[in-house]
């Protein structure tokens, strides 16, 4: 997992010395994140969009990629484009919506009109200008590349760039995980959450690796999901619920045991480098899924229909893939804003800086489309039990990033560096069995310093 | 379940509500809890979502109903709950208070909030529409349902949400 990367610059990497270290420049420094938007985001793959937030032809949405603007939308065939939202006579913003059904887009500086298609359909004084001029290549600028995976659709800044399907690698199993809990197709549901985080972007997406973090930063956490499932077996037990395979602590050190070890044994436990910086890992569930797990901290009238979610799911995929979809929990990171999380509920989060020292973090929630009312209700009751900005998780990996922010003010004074050492050189073996280390975050830092230097 | 509500009158509800801006205001987290009736729901639906959403059907920031704000409170009031450790300043300022209804839940008021949040330097404001369904309790009138519209499309500058509105 540990490539070699060459120093100096920004990574101080010495394998023979256990040692891998990320200069807190990188977090601070205006002229790396300008590199970064250059040689990083306007050449990789950026997640856009979800297909089921574009119902029905017509259908568009404004959105924010990259710290560009654009318009999402289905023109009137049904075809998915993205355009830059700017009038291309003047540069007006051609769509002012959020979100909205359009035949065509005008804009209202000047007139111009514009199909779904994003072609030039009318220009106001039209005999000012030669004949057939409105034909000559003046429609919404489309975005050089635009393609999707199961209904995940990515822009590309880069018209070269490799195709998606290559550039997602190893990550597409992971994603297939996620879809294939529907039998017909995965859906965002209504509300998004955008929120600013007073960090740089690589601190959040570093976040959503770090295996060390979890035990302090979401101690509170830990305590509520002990109540919640304290009180969930009271309930189950007065009401004759066998709740036998449960019987423990619902602690991070208790997750790790009982009804979860044999299943620890498997390969999924282990973090994985799936090529071109992403990662993901697998850990079992140590709550309820709204996908086909039932757990003692939910009312037990939910367990008969999460229980035959699961063996649906079995008879779809097979009892292997079945308890890997259900029974664990998914972190994917793709390379390099993309988190989809898998857990209380599904997250889908990106996160973008325009100056170093702050993000715009946008993420969404999917759910199967043929969910029944009760599930979905029970999912979103979920999700905030740790997800979100005013979630009992979110908000403290926020504070923790923040923190790591302001206290990064100084660190040009002395050079400072994050250590991101663990596992490079582990004296005990099984350290990495027991705990996890940072070959996560190593999976990214690498790809990042190939993508700067190159 | 409660028998059709006694209705409250304005007074009454502005009382209650300003007692629930004080007791925030002053952190006495579990004096604000015995100002909801053992039937509860709070709610804040994600910034940029209709009036009507539910959070059956939209992804929301808080719904909690009795067992989840108990929980929210008991984290608010740990050290270990880092978001809010120190925690925030806050000034609830509710306006515009007027009863909207009467029916057999209880009392409806609407009206709107300003809370601001100033901690370690940064002062952010929370802004938007709020509705109280209040119910008469023997001689006390409780909150049984409070909801906060955000009147906003996104949480920026303000970031996460871990005071309580």
């Amino acid at each position: 997992m540990d490539q070699q990367v060459t120093p100096p610059l920004e990574i101080n990497a010495d394998p023979a010395q256990g040692l891998f270290q990320v200069s807190r420049r990188v977090f601070t420094d205006q002229h790396i994140l300008d590199l970064e938007h250059q040689k990083i985001f306007e050449r990789c793959w950026l997640y856009c969009g979800h297909d089921t937030e574009l119902p029905e032809p017509g259908s568009f949405l404004t959105r924010t990629v990259a710290g560009r603007d654009f318009i999402f939308n289905r023109d009137s065939t049904g075809k998915v484009g993205v355009f830059y939202n700017l009038c291309t006579h003047r540069g007006g913003r051609v769509c002012r919506e959020r979100s909205g059904k359009a035949t065509v887009f005008q804009c209202f500086y000047h007139g111009w009109v514009f199909g779904s298609d994003g072609g030039l359909r009318v220009i106001p004084q039209e005999g000012a200008y030669p004949d057939g001029y409105k034909n000559k290549g003046l429609g919404l600028v489309h975005v050089p590349r635009l393609e999707q995976y199961r209904g995940f659709w990515f822009i590309n800044l880069d018209a070269n760039a490799m195709s998606l399907s290559d550039y997602l690698a190893g990550a597409k199993e992971y994603i297939d995980d996620i879809v294939d809990q529907s039998e017909i197709a995965m859906m965002v549901v209504p509300g998004g959450q955008n929120f600013q985080v007073d960090a740089n972007w690589k601190l959040w997406h570093e976040n959503g690796m770090d295996p060390f973090h979890v035990h302090s930063v979401h101690a509170t956490y830990f305590e509520y999901s002990a109540d919640t499932a304290k009180a969930g077996k009271e309930r189950a037990q007065s009401q004759g619920v066998s709740i036998a395979e449960f019987d423990r602590k619902a602690s991070a050190e208790e997750m790790m045991k009982g009804r979860f070890a044999a299943l620890m044994q498997t390969k999924t436990k282990m973090a994985f480098d799936l090529g071109n910086g992403h990662m993901a890992y697998n850990y079992p569930s140590s709550h309820g899924r709204p996908f086909a797990q039932w757990h003692p901290s939910w009312d037990p009238k939910f367990k008969p229909e999460l229980d035959s979610l699961y063996e649906k799911l079995v008879a779809r995929v097979g009892p292997e893939r079945a308890k890997r979809i259900a029974h664990f929990d998914h972190h994917i990171l793709i390379f390099p804003n993309l988190a989809i999380v898998d857990n209380h509920g599904i997250m889908i989060r990106t996160y973008f800086s325009k100056k170093p020292e702050e993000m715009l973090v946008q993420s969404w929630t999917l759910a199967p489309q043929e969910e029944s009312p009760e599930i979905r209700k029970l999912r979103l009751y979920s999700y905030m039990d740790f997800l979100g900005p005013a979630g009992f998780g979110t908000p403290d990996d926020v504070e923790a990033i923040e923190a790591a922010q302001r206290g990064y003010k100084g660190a040009e004074d002395y050079g400072g560096w994050n250590d991101i050492s663990a596992g490079v050189a582990p004296k005990d073996p099984e350290s990495f069995i027991k705990n996890g280390d940072e070959g996560r975050m190593r999976v990214f830092w690498t790809k990042w310093q190939e993508y700067i230097s190159a | 379940m409660l028998a059709p509500a006694a209705s409250v009158t304005i007074a009454e509800a502005e009382q209650l509500v300003f007692l629930e801006a004080e007791l925030l205001d002053e952190w006495r987290l579990d004096d604000w809890l015995g100002l909801y009736s053992d039937e509860l729901t709070y709610l804040v639906p994600t910034p940029g979502m209709p009036a009507d959403c539910s959070p059956d059907t939209s992804l929301f920031l808080i719904n909690d109903d009795r067992f989840r704000m108990e929980s929210r409170v008991k984290r608010l009031k740990k050290r270990t709950a880092h978001s809010e450790y120190p925690h925030s300043t806050t000034v609830h300022m509710f306006s515009n208070l007027r009863i909207a209804g009467h029916d057999a839940d209880g009392t409806r008021v609407n009206g709107a909030f300003q809370v601001s949040r100033y901690r370690d330097g940064i002062m952010d404001i929370f802004l938007g529409r709020v509705r109280y369904v209040l119910v008469r309790q023997g001689e006390q009138v409780l909150i049984r349902y409070k909801r906060c519209d955000l009147a906003m499309d996104e949480l920026v500058p303000q970031g996460r949400l871990t005071i309580i509105l």
